[in-house]
């Protein structure tokens, strides 16, 4: 077992977790704000349709990836002629396939976080001159914020934790896009206990320090 | 100060519905809406505050125009500069009573002016809350919450203060003591207001006008002047008003359109 075989999975998953965590609060948020607020026919449905990466094989929703992001997919061509990147099979990839698969335990907490927040206080501070921005970040944010953080950290978790979405869009290149989850597989493959045994480890200590504070963060207030 | 409501919204919930008709037109600086629960108060005051849209109609304070359907008016809730004093006084959990009562002063990104902190500062002294002013709404008792809940309201200087049911959620004796209390800040800041209650000790102690509401319609409104010359009080008129209430099985259904006796325009 060499060190980088180690530490390269290690900053990678960081790093493509830390990003798709950014990506999946601020959209998760987003929707969770604007389907909370508006009445439209279908509303259930969308809330269906982005709840679905929850539920769904992770290699489908990576095959789904493909048929948008690929190379010949609707978006591909576009992304690489415009911004001039590629994401199948880079890093850059399995930060979308990352956030893709954790968005929805943002979202799912935000929405009911958004909900519990009291009708009238937010109605308060309408009549008292705030606009629906200064009402979202002085009043619903502030209340909502445990719930809304205990989803981001859920989704911090699950994105490190990503492997099938990920083998489909990025692949397990070492070196490039493999990140912890990828190295577990190969490293077992190879019959390199150590490293298996290490990364297992980490993986482990850092989820349940995950689920520990999500816990505290769930009991409300004394 | 004239104000005058003219409005009607449908609710529907299902299989029940629920239709508000609202009307009355009175010059008198404290109007109480005097009516059962469920009898459409609550929703009109809702209404003027800008929080429900009406179906149409027309809201006017003091000549300025709030809502007017055949006009396409509608001001949003937060350039009506109407104070709505809600029944569990809806003050902010994760703020500091000076904190809330700072609220609506506060501008995006901007720390409070010297001017608005004397304000602040002005309000808590006025309503006793200075010792208070770093505890938070749990932590202080009903009174002192009804306290914080009208300082906070008026620090943004509203045309008109909105008042839910402001002595529900306090106890008998405290309910005496509070009442007479807001009579004195209505009087000391000379501001207009309209109240909701259901209970007609309310009606004789603030107020100069009643609007008597039953199953979604105004069947009364007098002023006191008027209940003097015909030898009676506010709250008797008020009672009267909203007896056909408790003479039907339901408040949603039946009584509706007969039970409108006197509309008033």
């Amino acid at each position: 077992m060499s060190t980088a075989s180690f530490l390269f999975p290690l900053f990678l998953t960081l790093k493509v977790a830390v990003l798709a965590t950014i990506a999946s609060l601020t959209m998760g948020v987003a929707a969770a704000y604007l389907l909370g607020r508006t009445a439209f026919p279908g509303r259930d449905w969308l809330d269906a349709v982005l709840t679905l990466p929850l539920v769904m094989p992770p290699t489908v929703l990576g095959y789904y990836l493909i048929v948008v992001i690929g190379r010949r997919g609707f978006l591909g061509p576009f992304l690489e002629d415009v911004f001039g990147v590629s994401l199948m099979f880079t890093w850059e990839g399995a930060a979308v396939a990352a956030s893709v698969v954790s968005f929805p335990l943002v979202f799912k907490s935000a929405r009911a976080a958004l909900e519990g927040v009291e009708r009238n206080l937010e109605d308060a501070a309408r009549t008292m001159g705030q606009s629906e921005l200064a009402v979202f970040f002085r009043v619903s944010l502030p209340l909502a914020w445990r719930g809304i953080l205990a989803g981001t950290l859920l989704a911090f978790a699950r994105a490190m934790g990503e492997f099938g979405a990920t083998l489909m869009v990025a692949g397990n290149l070492p070196g490039r896009t493999q990140t912890m989850s990828m190295a577990v597989y190969s490293a077992v493959q190879a019959g390199d206990k150590t490293l298996a045994n290490l990364l297992t480890a980490v993986i482990s200590v850092v989820c349940v320090l995950i689920l520990v504070i999500t816990g505290k963060l769930a009991k409300p207030k004394t | 100060m004239r104000f005058e409501v003219d409005i009607e919204k449908r609710l529907t919930d299902g299989t029940r519905s629920f239709t508000l008709v609202s009307r009355f037109s009175v010059m008198e600086e404290t109007i109480a809406l005097f009516g059962p629960s469920g009898s459409g108060k609550s929703l009109t005051l809702r209404a003027v505050a800008g929080l429900m849209r009406p179906d149409k109609g027309r809201i006017a304070v003091d000549g300025v125009v709030l809502f007017d359907s055949e006009e396409g008016i509608d001001l949003p809730a937060r350039e009506r500069r109407v104070g709505f004093m809600f029944q569990d006084y809806a003050l902010f959990p994760h703020l500091t009573v000076r904190e809330n009562v700072a609220f609506g002063l506060k501008r995006p990104l901007r720390p409070l002016s010297a001017e608005a902190k004397r304000r602040v500062e002005e309000l808590l002294d006025i309503f006793g809350l200075a010792e208070t002013a770093t505890a938070y709404p749990r932590e202080i008792s009903g009174g002192q919450r009804q306290r914080a809940g009208l300082a906070r309201t008026l620090a943004c200087q509203p045309r008109i203060l909105l008042l839910d049911e402001p002595f529900s959620a306090l106890d008998q004796p405290l309910r005496v003591f509070m009442r007479k209390e807001l009579g004195q800040a209505l009087e000391r800041f000379r501001i207009p207001a309209a109240l909701v209650t259901h209970d007609p000790e309310d009606v004789e102690a603030l107020a100069g006008a009643v609007a008597a509401y039953d199953a979604g319609r105004v069947t009364t409104v007098c002023s006191a002047s008027e209940a003097d010359l015909r030898g009676e009080t506010l709250g008797q008129i008020a009672m009267r008003g909203v007896a056909a209430a408790y003479a039907c099985e339901s408040v949603w259904k039946g009584c509706g359109q007969d039970g409108a006796r006197t509309q008033a325009a």
